[in-house]
């Protein structure tokens, strides 16, 4: 069911090195989840666009700094993540960015089963999801659009795993009352 | 049936060509360009930024322990003696005092006085000019 596979062959040695093949092939594989991503959570295309091009430019710069190349998806949505927040506070919603739940830890059983959508639902899952709290929606669109792991939402969120737990399992269950309710 | 992520990604796939455009505008305005600037830095520059500012915080702390070791001391040391270096050369009349004093204790153990200066100087000069002068005499 999943697009995104497990362990993929990225060329980030390649990239390091200055290949400009290689930064076509990344950008290629990353542009249009990395966009949805930042879209999700600012909402407006002109903002993503800019803030995909910033990430871009600072993941090139910055290249040198990631130790495990394996965890290049995760790291370049953790910059994404970091230019989003940037947006806002230069738009001074730091309330918003306060925005907290309660990070009880939960096992991992509590974590509901992955939705499946009609297409006659899909406009209303796309409302449902803006009307999310942005740390449950950034988390779910992490957890939906590349598959991360607990532990790399929480990489690219900055924050523990039990409250992406906590996120995740909140986010799911309100997208699924939503569902329910709008049918 | 979909999943969320192909929902998502479906909505927003007509911004695919957006992003090539915005991709390409990158590349030509100097992405490569930026990294050319980087690696163009002078070597302090680079060496600041490679060894000092990584660990600023440890490097801020040994200048600290180094002034207040400095400080400690300066606080904590002795006026130093006066140099014999520094003090004022003897007087004309000092030294013909000594030298008067010098002439006289060698009359008193019986000793002839060492030549004086002018004395020197009269007796220096090559033998054969002493050998004339004896020889006129």
């Amino acid at each position: 069911m999943l697009v995104v596979t497990e362990r993929e062959q990225l060329p980030v040695a390649e990239a390091r090195a200055g290949n400009a093949e290689a930064w076509e092939s990344l950008f290629r594989r990353y542009r249009l989840p990395l966009y949805v991503y930042v879209f999700e959570l600012v909402r407006d295309e002109q903002t993503s666009l800019d803030l995909v091009q910033e990430t871009v430019i600072n993941a090139y710069r910055h290249l040198g700094t990631l130790r495990d190349d394996e965890k290049f998806g995760s790291w370049l949505f953790g910059i994404a993540h970091q230019k989003c927040i940037q947006h806002w506070r230069g738009q001074d919603r730091e309330t918003e960015l306060q925005e907290e739940l309660a990070s009880e830890p939960l096992m991992d059983e509590d974590i509901p089963v992955d939705l499946l959508i009609r297409e006659e639902q899909e406009a209303e899952f796309m409302k449902l999801l803006e009307k999310l709290p942005w740390p449950q929606r950034s988390a779910l669109v992490l957890h939906y659009v590349e598959d991360f792991s607990l532990e790399e939402i929480a990489r690219v969120t900055g924050t523990n795993i039990g409250t992406v737990k906590s996120r995740l399992h909140y986010a799911k269950r309100a997208l699924r009352k939503l569902l329910e309710d709008a049918r | 049936m979909k999943t969320p992520r192909e929902v998502l990604l479906k909505k927003h796939e007509a911004v695919e060509g957006k992003l090539d455009q915005m991709w390409r505008a990158t590349l030509r305005r100097g992405l490569g360009g930026r990294a050319d600037a980087t690696e163009r830095i002078p070597p302090i520059a680079k060496l600041w930024r490679e060894l000092i500012w990584p660990c600023r915080r440890v490097w801020a702390g040994l200048a600290c322990a180094w002034v207040l070791i400095a400080v400690l001391n300066l606080a904590s040391a002795e006026p130093e003696p006066r140099s014999f270096g520094k003090t004022a050369p003897p007087s004309h009349e000092e030294i013909r005092a000594l030298v008067e004093q010098r002439r006289m204790l060698a009359q008193l153990i019986g000793e002839e006085p060492k030549p004086t200066e002018k004395q020197r100087t009269d007796s220096s000069g090559p033998r054969s000019e002493r050998m004339s002068k004896l020889v006129a005499a």
